[in-house]
């Protein structure tokens, strides 16, 4: 090499060395939601949201034997009640209650794989994925560990029943070996509100990556002024329903009036 | 076809809401009676909450009660002076009703308040009623006449004091028994979602003796003042009345009346009264049945209270 091509040559190679850095990430997921708005019309039945991605792998990633997919979604926060029925006198009544507080209104887990065979409990408890996994703390009372149970697999059997919480372990397809979607199903009884979805992307029970999507599910027109109306301004509300009652009555018997 | 209720947050079928209301209409209009209490019980029966069911069968009670109220107001066999007095102390009996109402929520047993109440009310009433048109069938085929009543005759309610003129009715009486009767008709009628004109007529020609001429349409004057306070109440107490489903249950009420009311014209009185009667403890039973059955799901929720809607 002569003496003024070595600057050049140690140009091109630093330049290299930068571009290389630069792309020297494991894996990064690259994801997207079919929409990020819900409306509840009149006619509302239900939806879904399609979530989906791919993943993409940089230099500093390993050879993986394959790839899995936890995604949740999760529905604004609520504090319930769960109430057990007893037999008193013959007649069956709510009885003995437990309180959950901060607990989403809608949950939904969907992953390529069952989550024990993607990764440990530990793992799983610490990012907080799963059904298992969500806060049921403050139902728990010091003195009876198994009736608090038995409170708690009655709220997530209530709420699966409605398919308000769901767990699909066959739920992320992959459509090649780094491109993936899933369905997400949102009963007719969804709680209105902002909504939090988490993608997390495992190899040999490891998290690699993560990405985050949020989306609303509010209800529009008719229906949204009505709600309106009714919470915010409920006496006019309620002299306005009295009104419709008493016009309704009023132009029936005109309709109807035989002389 | 289906429906979303703003209020209730459900979808609901229009199909059966309209059906619901046309065959109560139906009943009603060929009995006179509201019907609050069959409509009340089929909503729950069919998965609406106890307490958007009770307030919006509230306003469709006073829809129902407005047409047959602008009749007899128009005929003039209404007794105003009475009918508002009743209406006042309805008034106060509503808004105690919905606060009992508000409570027995709160605390989860509004349910088993409501299945008790109705299967006490409507064993009670249908058996009376059982009873009543079993007798006036048999004394049809004995060919006797049906005894009159005697209006103006005493008895120990017309004893009490502070005694009011109602001169439509004919009537010197004591407000007292005005007063409470009105106050436990609101009462009542508010907290289970009926009409109240079941125990309102009756009460009014057999403890007021007040002549029938002016009975129905003074109880219907009544029954629509009082529903429409309970209406406004329950809209800004507990803010589960909906407008939607009310409107629902009008139109099909409104049009089953209408038939109902011809065809009953043409139909025997007695055998209607008994059909009616096998419909209310029908719907009695079916409420005790769920009382007193194992239910299949022993835990309920109830969401106290929701962030970030």
């Amino acid at each position: 090499m002569r003496a003024a091509e070595f600057p050049a040559t140690v140009l091109i190679v630093l330049l290299a060395l930068l571009c290389l850095s630069s792309a020297a990430f494991s894996e990064e997921l690259v994801t997207a939601l079919s929409t990020d708005q819900i409306e509840i019309a009149s006619n509302f039945d239900g939806s879904e949201i399609v979530i989906f991605g791919s993943i993409e792998r940089g230099s500093a990633a390993a050879t993986r034997a394959s790839y899995d997919l936890i995604i949740t979604a999760a529905g604004p926060l609520e504090t319930v009640v769960a109430r057990r029925k007893e037999r008193v006198l013959g007649v069956w009544i709510n009885q003995s209650n437990r309180q959950f507080s901060d607990l989403p209104s809608y949950y939904a887990v969907m992953s390529s794989k069952p989550l024990d065979a993607i990764t440990t409990d530990q793992i799983a408890d610490r990012y907080r994925l799963g059904l298992n996994n969500l806060q049921t703390q403050g139902a728990r009372t010091a003195h009876s560990p198994a009736d608090d149970q038995r409170f708690i697999d009655g709220l997530f059997r209530l709420k699966m029943s409605e398919n308000l919480y769901h767990y699909n372990s066959d739920g992320v397809h992959f459509l090649s070996p780094r491109l993936f979607r899933t369905t997400l199903d949102l009963p007719a009884n969804v709680p209105v509100g902002d909504y939090t979805v988490t993608i997390n992307l495992f190899a040999d029970s490891s998290r690699l990556a993560t990405s985050t999507h949020r989306f609303r599910i509010s209800k529009i027109g008719f229906e949204r002024a009505t709600y309106d109306f009714a919470k915010n301004q409920s006496v006019l509300y309620g002299i306005a329903t009295v009104f419709i009652a008493v016009f309704t009555g009023w132009l029936a018997g005109l309709i109807f009036r035989r002389d | 076809m289906l429906l979303y209720l703003p209020i209730a947050e459900i979808p609901v079928s229009v199909l059966i809401i309209l059906s619901m209301g046309g065959a109560v209409g139906f009943i009603s209009g060929m009995f006179g009676v509201g019907g609050g209490f069959l409509l009340t019980p089929l909503l729950i029966f069919t998965g609406i909450p106890p307490s958007v069911a009770v307030a919006s069968v509230a306003s469709q009670i006073v829809a129902s009660s407005t047409s047959g109220a602008l009749v007899h107001w128009r005929r003039k066999s209404v007794d105003m002076k009475l009918a508002i007095t009743l209406l006042a102390a309805g008034s106060v009996g509503s808004a105690i009703g919905v606060s009992v109402f508000r409570y027995l929520r709160a605390i989860g047993q509004l349910d088993l308040v409501l299945a008790l109440s109705y299967v006490t009310f409507l064993g009670f009433i249908g058996i009376l009623m059982l009873v009543e048109s079993l007798r006036a069938i048999q004394r049809k085929r004995d060919g006797k006449k049906s005894r009159t009543r005697k209006t103006g005759h005493h008895n120990w309610v017309h004893r009490l004091p502070f005694k009011v003129r109602y001169r439509r009715s004919k009537l010197y009486i004591s407000v007292i028994p005005v007063l409470g009767l009105g106050a436990t008709i609101g009462f009542l009628g508010t907290m289970l979602g009926i009409g109240g004109g079941f125990i309102m007529v009756p009460a009014l020609i057999y403890l007021l003796r007040v002549p029938t001429s002016v009975v129905i349409g003074t109880s219907l004057v009544q029954i629509v003042g009082t529903m429409a306070i309970a209406t406004l109440l329950y809209a800004v107490t507990v803010g589960t009345v909906d407008v939607v489903l009310a409107m629902a249950l009008m139109v099909g009420g409104v049009f089953g009346a209408q038939i109902g009311a011809r065809l009953g014209q043409s139909l025997q009185g007695e055998q209607l009264r008994l059909l009616l009667a096998l419909i209310v403890l029908g719907v009695g039973l079916r409420f005790l049945v769920d009382l007193v059955v194992e239910p299949g799901e022993l835990y309920s929720l109830a969401i106290l209270e929701r962030r970030g809607a």
